[in-house]
């Protein structure tokens, strides 16, 4: 047998040298050696948070570098790129442990009440604060370019006249600042015009009720 | 159109993140843009252990579920519409109050013809409507639940807008909370803590 064997590998050899072949053997998979596999990936464990209802849970069993979870609203469950393991281990006492590139580290700590939160009124502050109105000539002179508003610079809309306590034109930001009054009563709105009159060479702030004289801009600016 | 009161109330809901932090606030006005109620909450600067268990998911937690409830539920009158400027608690605050709820972008749209107009856009439940003659269109997403009653709900606001401008409360509410950063240590007469629970 061995004599047999050798006398076949040295003409497989020869016949490889000198006339270029080489030599098939046929066999089945089965007698191949089954190569031992082994699962390095961990069995993460997933707990659900307590606002959370709906879990999907997705990871590669191959390379389970990271772990990405899927809630109601997207949870990811990992850190900055490193390969993270999560396991959650109770709610009341979270603890975090994870395995960034080679060490193992441990997070622990306590989930703040966020539930606790401080909310705070300020209303008083919101008083003092003035609306603003933006400057709307460029509109009226695009919107309506055959009537003749050459003497206006500014134009602000809507206005409650009643209920304005003191204005103050912002001349940088070209917009108009109204402090109101929140006790007086009346709903009825005003256009207010920074304009020239012809013949004049001062500014002059006019009020206009909403409505009532816009065809003098063409119509149906309120 | 003259008005007989001003007691159509309107939400503003507004939030703000950066570096870190996370803070919202609601302001409710009458509809000539005066307060009626005013909420903040203090600013959220998230732990490192909440940062590694919420991940990504962080801002939307801190701002939908703490934020959001902890705003509404204060809250000590209820609007008849809420307006947000952005998408992140448009649903969220929809779904939390099951009051119509509008999210707003003005800006970059051109006029419609005339003041009243809704035109309907090819994506869902986004309308251009246009509430003011001086003004650009502005564009409005509905709930897909409310947009059966789009010309319901646009109707009130073009009540409102012949008092007031619409979109200017929210700029109102970030000088408001600016303003309240910077002395937080000067309380007002009325301001109220109020510990939820």
């Amino acid at each position: 047998m061995k004599n047999s064997q050798t006398f076949h590998d040295v003409r497989a050899v020869l016949s490889r040298l000198f006339m270029g072949r080489i030599s098939v053997r046929g066999g089945n998979f089965q007698e191949l050696r089954q190569a031992g596999v082994r699962r390095n990936a961990r069995n993460p464990r997933v707990y659900s948070l307590p606002s959370r209802k709906e879990e999907e849970f997705v990871y590669t069993s191959i390379s389970p570098s990271s772990v990405e979870c899927r809630s109601s609203s997207v949870l990811l469950l990992y850190r900055e790129g490193c390969p993270v393991h999560v396991g959650l281990q109770a709610m009341e006492r979270p603890q975090v442990t994870y395995v960034p590139c080679g060490f193992s580290p441990t997070l622990r700590g306590n989930l703040l009440q966020r539930k606790k939160m401080k909310v705070l009124a300020a209303l008083d502050r919101m008083y003092a604060l003035p609306q603003k109105r933006n400057n709307l000539v460029g509109y009226l002179k695009n919107r309506f370019p055959g009537t003749p508003k050459a003497g206006i610079f500014a134009f602000f809309s809507p206005l409650i006249r009643s209920c304005v306590r003191k204005t103050a034109l912002d001349k940088n930001a070209g917009t108009l600042d109204v402090w109101m009054e929140p006790r007086k009563a009346g709903m009825r709105s005003y256009h207010l015009l920074l304009m020239k009159t012809p013949g004049e060479t001062k500014l002059r702030w006019v009020w206009i009720e909403a409505g009532k004289n816009d065809n003098i801009f063409g119509g149906g600016v309120g | 159109m003259a008005h007989s009161s001003g007691n159509l109330l309107l939400g503003y809901i507004y939030e703000e993140h950066a570096q870190d932090v996370y803070r919202g606030a609601l302001l409710v006005t009458d509809s000539r843009g005066i307060p009626k109620d005013f909420r903040y909450t203090e600013p959220i600067r998230p732990s490192r252990l909440e940062k590694v268990l919420y991940g990504n998911a962080l801002g939307a937690y801190l701002l939908e579920e703490v934020i959001l409830g902890a705003l509404v539920d204060a809250l000590s009158v209820s609007p008849a519409l809420w307006l947000c400027e952005r998408k992140s608690l448009f649903l969220p605050l929809y779904k939390k109050s099951r009051i119509p709820t509008f999210l707003l972008h003005q800006g970059g749209h051109a006029p419609l013809d005339h003041v009243g107009e809704i035109q309907p856009q090819p994506q869902e439940n986004i309308f251009l409507v246009q509430l003011y003659a001086l003004s650009d269109a502005l564009r409005i997403e509905v709930p897909e639940q409310e947009t059966s009653k789009m010309e319901q709900h646009v109707a009130l606001l073009l009540e409102v807008a012949e008092t007031m401008d619409v979109m200017e409360p929210f700029g109102r509410i970030a000088t408001a909370l600016a303003a309240v950063e910077e002395s937080p240590s000067e309380p007002s007469r009325n301001e109220k803590l109020s510990n939820l629970s």
